[in-house]
């Protein structure tokens, strides 16, 4: 009751706060005119702010945590598989399986060694998740082959070392490793093929994946003169989910950037 | 338009031209007959939803909107409604329907 009440004192003093603004003079419309000389539409124009660090983890079935926790590195690459399974139950946000475009999920540990990780078998159906797959956005992707472009942008990079793509079929035990903000890889040069099976790290079974604070998204970017999406990197991945999020879940304002999306999105819809 | 007109007349938002998209503390308009779209805040999301309901005169909305809003006519004056109500009118997103009887 207390709650609802207070929900009703801020509501109200919203719209006290509005209208004052409204009596200085503020519009309380904003008209985001269309354009036929413009190729994409102003509502595309929108970027939004990711004001503290969000980092994203992804396993071999596409599941994605997403969550401001940490994760340990080794020097060569691989992940704590302790800190991997306090950021899964930590998350703020996770995503069902698929969720995750193939250029960004790494390969299964072998049964026989990399087991590192902990695996992913506690989704339990009491997990705040969004069902279903994808469309639109994803689908176009997979369409357009942008995902697969990216799966060997990024596989140039992997094969450098501790992480792999889900092509690689001469790597150990598959992938692992943290990305960066787009083309910062954190992995080294040397060696990174090594099991991990009964360790406290891995190099397989998960890619981790982070933005830093105070990092700008502008989805127009990822998007060519044709309209159609081309998702790479970091961002690109958060961009894929915050369409998941929206396709399954709409628009609360919990997704860091979600309303900028869905007026994408939207205009996608009704263009 | 002169507040005479706007007496003379009852003004009706009808959503069937518009699509609506809620999202955070703001909603977006989409007008489909002239491919805008309009960012609406809370108080001018209340006033195309007065519209919305039934054709009302610009009148009854100075008289209603403060009680609508929760708040004093002090601090919902005449000008502040008449204003929001013209950027409604400027958007397209109102129509006078029939004269008051």
């Amino acid at each position: 009751m207390d709650k609802k009440s207070n929900q009703t004192h801020d509501f109200l003093e919203r719209r006290r706060q509005l209208l004052k603004m409204g009596a200085a003079g503020m519009p309380m419309i904003l008209t985001l005119k269309a354009s036929a000389n413009q190729s994409v539409h102003s509502a595309l124009d929108c970027s939004f702010k990711i004001t503290s660090a969000v980092n994203l983890l992804v396993n071999h079935e596409g599941k994605v945590w997403v969550g401001d926790g940490s994760i340990r590195q080794h020097s060569d690459g691989r992940l704590n598989t302790a800190d991997i399974a306090s950021f899964k139950s930590d998350a703020d946000f996770a995503f069902p399986s698929g969720s995750a475009p193939d250029g960004y999920v790494p390969s299964e540990c072998p049964d026989d060694g990399c087991s590192g990780g902990g695996g992913d078998g506690d989704w339990d159906d009491d997990d705040w998740y969004f069902g279903g797959s994808g469309k639109d956005l994803l689908e176009q992707l997979e369409e357009s082959g942008s995902v697969v472009a990216f799966t060997n942008n990024k596989n140039k990079n992997k094969n450098k070392g501790g992480g792999s793509g889900g092509d690689d079929d001469d790597d150990d035990c598959g992938s692992g490793g943290s990305h960066g903000d787009d083309d910062d890889d954190y992995w080294d040069d040397d060696d990174g093929g090594s099991s991990s099976s009964g360790s406290e790290w891995t190099d397989c079974g998960y890619n981790f994946y982070q933005i830093s604070a105070n990092t700008t998204i502008t989805p127009l970017e990822y998007m060519n003169s044709s309209g159609d999406w081309q998702i790479s990197g970091t961002k690109g991945l958060y961009i894929v989910l915050g369409a998941k999020y929206l396709d399954y879940y709409g628009n609360d304002g919990g997704f860091p950037g979600i309303s900028c999306l869905h007026s994408i999105l939207t205009y996608l819809e009704t263009a | 338009m002169s507040s005479s007109v706007e007496k003379e007349w009852l003004w009706f938002a009808d959503q069937s031209l518009f699509s609506v998209r809620e999202m955070g503390e703001v909603t977006y308009i989409y007008s489909l007959r002239s491919g805008n779209t309009h960012v609406f805040n809370a108080v001018s999301m209340a006033m195309l939803q007065y519209f919305v309901a039934a054709p009302r005169g610009v009148d009854e909305l100075i008289a209603h909107f403060p009680d609508l809003m929760g708040v004093t006519r002090e601090e919902c004056p005449r000008g502040v409604i008449r204003r929001i109500f013209g950027e409604l009118d400027d958007a397209g997103l109102v129509q006078p329907v029939e004269k008051r009887a």
